[in-house]
């Protein structure tokens, strides 16, 4: 009889832990991939990049025919997306020229007045788009983050981070 | 004096009370929910995917207001509470809700803390009873109190 009680008690203990080690590792393991900075549309079909423009327009990534598109998702008041302005800049040009691709922009939590005043004092003549459900569907959470959609629609390049003109003139000119 | 009829009477309309509040507390969702009040509820259910535990009604990220923007935009056009859910888990995993699905692999974070606190109570009440069945004396208790006493009185 004096030796039941610590046995009980280790079964217990032990039937405790385990269970309490589960829900660590469920814990642990839940949700399947992390939020972090990989994107699970590479390689998939591009989401509707669709909506009204800043000027006045309207923007439907399902137009763009036979031409790869850049997207990229920008705001003012973000350092990254400033400093890549210029390299946004030299592709526009490369992609003017060429007739390769097009590009367009989606505000990400920015007013729109302060976007159209630093395109205006900045240059880029490509669509800018407000939609909060591009955004969501391409699984933005910290920008500067640009994809590349081949002629096909589908998602082929996630740049999180700065973008640089020249690698992505050679990713096209290297698929065409 | 009541009956035992009218006591018995008295304990089913108890139960069907409390049975029929908590139905009615849980299926109601509000309906005369503002599409504001809808909008921060929503809010509050979701949680920031760049964010530590907040839920993107309280945080500050720019990624919580792009999802309060576009839960706003899909209320005003008309999409339930569910395709909304489905199209945030879509692009952000099931991470993004504060409250885990009740079903699946997600649903042992419900069951497995109510197991564990099962388990701690029927160990505690083990432990208990073992300690109350074995307050009897026995004769090595007597043996060492009389030898306790001789040796004071000596």
């Amino acid at each position: 009889m004096a030796e039941k009680r610590p046995q009980t008690a280790r079964w217990i203990a032990g039937a405790i832990a385990v269970t309490l080690v589960g829900f660590i590792a469920l814990l642990a393991v839940s949700g399947g991939e992390a939020l972090g900075r990989s994107n699970r549309l590479l390689g998939e079909p591009v989401p509707s990049v669709a909506g009204d423009t800043l000027d006045g327009g309207s923007y439907d990534i399902a137009d763009a025919g036979d031409r790869w598109v850049l997207v990229n998702f920008f705001a003012t008041w973000c350092a990254g997306c400033i400093a890549e302005h210029p390299e946004l800049l030299r592709f526009e040009e490369w992609a003017n020229e060429t007739g390769q691709a097009e590009m367009v922009a989606v505000v990400f939590n920015d007013p729109a007045e302060r976007v159209e005043q630093f395109f205006a004092e900045n240059g880029g003549d490509w669509p800018v788009i407000d939609t909060p459900s591009v955004p969501v569907s391409f699984q933005v959470s910290q920008i500067p983050e640009t994809f590349l959609v081949s002629p096909d629609g589908i998602v082929v390049q996630h740049i999180a981070g700065e973008v640089q003109a020249d690698t992505l003139i050679q990713t096209i000119e290297a698929s065409s | 004096m009541i009956s035992s009829k009218a006591r018995r009477l008295g304990w089913v309309a108890i139960v069907i009370s409390v049975v029929g509040m908590s139905l009615v507390a849980y299926f109601d969702t509000g309906g005369l929910e503002t599409q504001g009040e809808r909008i921060q509820r929503l809010s509050e259910s979701f949680a920031c995917p760049q964010c530590d535990g907040e839920s993107v009604s309280e945080s500050n990220a720019a990624v919580a207001a792009t999802i309060r923007a576009f839960i706003a935009d899909e209320v005003n056009s008309g999409q339930s509470d569910t395709e909304i859910r489905d199209d945030l888990v879509q692009a952000y995993t099931v991470r993004v809700l504060l409250n885990p699905p009740a079903s699946g692999l997600s649903s042992l974070l419900w069951v497995l803390p109510v197991v564990a606190a099962a388990a701690g109570a029927v160990g505690f009440t083990a432990l208990f009873d073992n300690r109350r069945t074995n307050q009897e004396v026995t004769d090595a208790d007597r043996k060492l109190v009389a030898s306790a006493r001789t040796d004071r009185d000596r």
